[in-house]
């Protein structure tokens, strides 16, 4: 009975080619689309190298400064002096409390980081860093445009990087203000050209002179710029002007925290909010608000939001949005071609009726139809993603060093709610059709 | 009708009993058929005929229990069908009857031989036996060299005849066929007459036909005419 539903399934299909073509390229597509989203997503926000540790990492990228507007309070006194009456004023400032009037953000100071971060007790670890500082370098005499992070020790134990050779710089290399470099895969290619090693060559940075290379890190697919640099020094190297601006509590740093567990997110936070309580005020700021983002938040804030905005899981929820209404098209379409075909079919259902079909034959044959389709839609979607990744991931699209990967989960998750759409728009009608008299079945269809 | 003593026993196959039919719509009641009550003995070969609209082929889908009429009962070798689910029916539809369409009603998706083991797939025949049994229809009707076409690469007469060879693949005690020869000329609407003639014959199997053609029905047992939704005598 199974291999006779199979048989009518494919013969049904191979015939109506249109329908079947329109149908296909539907589910094909749409899965297709699905899995290249959550490809680029997996890729910014899975757990991937040098991010694994993402879902307990907290950046602070910024540093709000807030000047709160002031009323001239004028207070008069009366005093009799040697029996005459003495007017005496004071004037004060009083603070309006929320009435902002001054705002200021930037990155955080080094200072700052020193002084009240680093000795936070929720964090496991903290980093401080300046990140995507532009670098112009010029091997064998020609320019090269280079993006560099400065860092501490700290931040390859937050950043786990994969190392092709070589190692990352320690706590004493900061400190000394060694000469050494850690490059990026790409990097070192572009500046030293194909080699099998690297190690120990040495990159000339202007008037700092030479760097040993003493790491050589693979290529990141992330955007996230906290990592992805094309080389990476200790941050001592960085001018105290870039590291502290003078003002405030302001400067050019980036600070990564890295929570025990993903359950200490929230008590960081706190932590923050402390941390921030009890800084003394200066510069006339009355109040300061240290900014802190999560891997998505740092995504999503390269499409919405703003430095003050926490975005990450709003985008993500408007994407799911987006790509729902995408998947609602095909299936909408799918619905509607299912039930004008089966329309068209009720003489068939008639007469499968008249000779003995119970409405259980007639569904499983329709299910039968909608499984095959869907699966070969799988299939055929399949296919598509892995030519299409293979095409982008060929053509550095995503910020060069992408990986775009596959990923079966969604694969599965999509297949079966194409099915079950599938099924559900062959169902419907087919069980309205099924419900009218045989009689009547018959009048309406001609074969 | 059974007649006792040394006499031939005659079964009733069909019997109706006050049947009737009506048709709604928000203002309008259609009376498709009026209290009919009519006895088909087993082996009879009978003709429906009537103008356009009066009933006929009302009249045979309530035969075939492929409309449920609005009041009285039909019975069928003696089982009363009323309040019958409709699982029970199509399980009673088929194993005990046939049909043959005006307009033939072949699955365009599926090849002769498919179509006409049609009956057999929901009698849970295993696949060989479906095939032997169908291909012996199919030789029958003439037409076993055609078994792996499409019922669209036939012609009429011959869609016709795979039509008669899937109404009794499944050996069932009456065919109902309405119009059976409406859209053929006559030379092919004799060829199947002929086939249904046979059946009925050779058989013994009950036919219940409608048609226009006086010449067609005159060949048959006896002839039911209708007007208006009532029998006329």
């Amino acid at each position: 009975m199974l291999k006779n539903y199979f048989k009518i399934a494919i013969k049904v299909l191979a015939r109506n080619k249109l329908y079947t073509f329109i149908s296909l390229f539907g589910i094909s597509f749409t899965l297709m689309v699905l899995m290249l989203a959550s490809a680029v997503l997996e890729n910014e926000l899975g757990n991937n190298p040098p991010l694994s540790k993402g879902d307990r990492i907290l950046f602070l990228p910024s540093l709000e400064g807030l000047g709160y507007a002031r009323e001239r309070v004028v207070d008069y006194d009366t005093t009799e002096v040697n029996g005459v009456l003495v007017i005496d004023s004071t004037v004060t400032q009083k603070v309006l409390e929320g009435n902002v009037n001054q705002n200021t953000s930037s990155s955080i100071g080094y200072q700052f980081y020193k002084n009240h971060i680093s000795k936070m007790k929720t964090p496991e670890l903290s980093s401080v860093f300046i990140d995507y500082a532009p670098l112009d370098v010029f091997p064998n005499g020609e320019k090269l445009s280079l993006f560099g992070n400065l860092t501490d020790a700290n931040y390859w134990k937050i950043f786990d990087f994969e190392f092709i050779e070589g190692n990352a710089f320690q706590e004493k290399a900061v400190d000394n203000q060694s000469n050494v470099i850690v490059l990026r895969e790409s990097a070192a290619r572009k500046y030293f050209g194909e080699q099998s090693s690297y190690l120990g060559k040495e990159l000339i940075w202007g008037l700092n002179g030479p760097f040993k290379v003493i790491g050589v890190v693979k290529n990141v697919g992330t955007s996230n710029r906290s990592v992805r640099a094309d080389f990476f020094v200790p941050i001592t190297w960085a001018s105290k002007s870039d590291l502290d601006y003078g003002q405030a509590y302001f400067g050019s740093c980036v600070v990564a925290l890295l929570a025990t567990n993903k359950n200490d997110m929230p008590k960081i936070e706190e932590e923050l909010r402390t941390v921030e309580n009890n800084l003394e005020m200066k510069d006339k700021f009355d109040k300061f608000n240290i900014l802190e983002k999560d891997v998505a938040d740092v995504y999503a804030w390269n499409f919405m939001g703003s430095q003050r905005d926490r975005e990450g899981k709003n985008f993500l929820k408007l994407l799911f949005g987006v790509l729902s209404f995408f998947v609602l098209i095909p299936i909408l379409n799918l619905v509607n071609l299912n039930v004008t075909r089966i329309m068209e079919r009720s003489s068939e259902i008639g007469v499968r009726k008249a000779f003995g079909a119970k409405r259980s034959n007639l569904f499983i044959q329709f299910l039968f139809e909608n499984l095959i389709l869907t699966f070969l839609g799988g299939v055929i979607g399949v296919i598509l993603t892995i030519v299409v990744l293979k095409v982008l991931n060929d053509a550095e699209v995503f910020f060069g060093d992408a990986k775009l990967s596959f990923n079966f989960t969604l694969l599965v998750i999509s297949i079966i709610i194409t099915f079950i759409f599938g099924v559900l728009s062959g169902f419907l009608p087919a069980w309205r059709i099924s419900k009218t008299p045989v009689a009547e079945a018959l009048k309406t269809g001609k074969l | 009708m059974e007649r006792g003593g040394g006499e031939v026993k005659v079964k009733i196959m069909i019997e109706l009993k006050n049947l009737s039919k009506s048709y709604y719509t928000d203002v309008l009641e259609t009376v498709a058929l009026n209290n009919i009550s009519l006895k088909i003995n087993e082996g009879e070969f009978v003709s429906i005929m009537g103008p356009s609209g009066c009933g006929k082929s009302t009249l045979l889908n309530m035969i075939g229990l492929l409309d449920i009429p609005t009041s009285g009962n039909v019975n069928i070798k003696g089982v009363n069908l009323e309040n019958q689910s409709e699982n029970q029916l199509a399980t009673f539809r088929n194993g005990n009857l046939g049909f043959i369409f005006q307009s033939f009603h072949l699955i365009s998706d599926l090849s002769v031989i498919d179509n006409v083991e049609l009956p057999l797939l929901y009698r849970g025949v295993g696949t060989n036996e479906r095939k032997r049994l169908s291909e012996e229809a199919l030789e029958r009707v003439g037409l076993l060299n055609r078994k792996n076409h499409f019922p669209n690469q036939l012609s009429g007469g011959q869609r016709q005849r795979v039509a008669i060879a899937r109404a009794v693949v499944g050996k069932p005690s009456i065919v109902m066929a309405d119009e059976p020869t409406g859209n053929l000329d006559s030379v092919l609407g004799n060829e199947v007459m002929q086939l249904l003639l046979d059946l009925n014959e050779k058989e013994k199997v009950t036919v219940v036909m409608v048609t226009h053609d006086e010449s067609m029905a005159r060949k048959t047992h006896r002839i039911i005419r209708l007007y208006d939704g009532s029998l006329v005598n």
